[in-house]
């Protein structure tokens, strides 16, 4: 009985921990968002019109570094988190 | 919003919810989403050359996070996927050259979307097909009726209905042969040219990594386990789908700042889906992933249909 109620406990503890990662990694994905958007719309356009090639390079860097950095976010998150008791 | 490249207006929660929805499929199913992915954003307003572009570069971002998840897992068989690299990169290249003269015709929209829509009907009949086949030879192993072999080895093995292709291609002895332990099969290098040739091809023609042909092939074809086709066809796509972006970006079918946005929402989606893998056995993975094809195809038919083009 009590054992049941330990893993009920753990359980519930879990899915809290995983919702609230769950907002702050969403919350910091919308900021990263607007940051992109507002910052690279206009550059991203004007390399797209008039210099093709560097629009290619940029385009495969950006979405490999958008990757990588993304992964690395949630590794921090997910460590950060789970050092709570 | 308005995006500058493509001239298209279409909410950002959109694009974040479609890339989370495609992101979690992709991680579970090992393929890139792109069978939902695409008529998605062609049914959001995007012209179907910017679709195949767009969902090509979004991909890359995604398949590098669950590509790392499948390789801790011990899913993905990197002598495969590299040597995959030599048809997959010339198959992205026709393909794209494909759609380049598509473009021209005036046509692309009705010509890739009645293509797109045919492969994955097909992909989802066969798929239903031999999946609920390995499922019924699964409950009868159980209750004794088909005899199974003694397990003897370490390498992952799934049951499959239809297994004759893959047999047949293994005793083909065509040099060179290749071994590749972490599959736990030895195969001619012309059948891995051939399969990743056609992966390859249907990435650069129809966007996406082209998982939905080619994780089925891996399977089928090479009689790859379904666990390790999964995570090699992750690894396949970083490849595909990042030399299908700088291609479709040179010949200005790539709208970057759309596919950053959706692989905002994907990146969220994909830790879920890798893990939920863990859980399912091979047969159970490839019956859930049936229905999806027919989804995307219904979607596009609609709106080729919506669009006067059908």
């Amino acid at each position: 009985m009590s054992a049941r109620r330990t893993t009920g406990n753990t359980d519930m503890a879990e899915g809290s921990t995983f919702w609230l990662e769950l907002v702050v990694y969403a919350a910091l994905i919308i900021g990263y968002l607007l940051l992109v958007l507002k910052t690279l719309d206009r550059p991203l356009a004007r390399l797209f019109e008039e210099h093709r090639f560097e629009y290619a390079v940029g385009a495969l860097l950006l979405i490999l570094l958008q990757g990588v950095v993304l992964e690395l976010l949630t590794k921090v998150l997910v460590g950060l988190f789970r050092k709570r008791p | 919003m308005t995006f500058l490249i493509s001239h298209v207006t279409i909410g950002a929660p959109w694009l974040i919810a479609v890339g989370f929805v495609v992101g979690v499929l992709g991680g579970f199913f090992g393929v890139g989403g792109s069978f939902l992915a695409g008529p998605a954003l062609y049914a959001l307003g995007l012209p179907m050359n910017y679709v195949v572009g767009t969902d090509i570069a979004h991909i890359v971002g995604k398949s590098v996070v669950a590509a790392k998840k499948h390789r801790a897992l011990g899913n993905v068989d990197i002598k495969l996927g590299l040597l995959m690299a030599f048809g997959t990169i010339p198959g992205v290249e026709l393909g794209a050259r494909v759609v380049q003269a598509l473009k021209r015709t005036q046509h692309a929209d009705l010509a890739l979307g009645l293509s797109f829509s045919a492969v994955l009907l097909v992909i989802s009949v066969f798929i239903t097909w031999e999946s609920l086949g390995a499922l019924r030879r699964a409950r009868a192993e159980k209750t004794g009726r088909i005899k199974t072999k003694a397990a003897g080895n370490t390498v992952k093995k799934d049951r499959l209905h239809f297994n004759v292709l893959w047999k047949w291609i293994h005793a083909v002895q065509i040099r060179p042969m290749i071994a590749l332990p972490v599959s736990g099969i030895r195969v001619s290098f012309w059948a891995v040219l051939v399969v990743s040739l056609i992966g390859g091809f249907f990435s650069g023609f129809l966007g996406g990594g082209a998982g939905y042909i080619r994780m089925p092939m891996l399977v089928y074809v090479l009689g790859v386990p379904t666990h390790v086709a999964i995570g090699t066809d992750l690894f396949e796509i970083i490849l595909s789908a990042g030399y299908g972006t700088f291609s479709h970006a040179l010949k200005g079918n790539v709208d970057i700042l759309i596919a950053l946005v959706m692989h905002t929402g994907a990146a969220i989606g994909a830790q879920i889906g890798a893990q939920a893998t863990e859980r399912f056995r091979g047969p159970g993975i490839r019956l859930a992933f049936a229905p999806l094809p027919i989804l995307g195809a219904a979607t596009l038919l609609y709106e080729l249909h919506h669009r006067g083009l059908l």
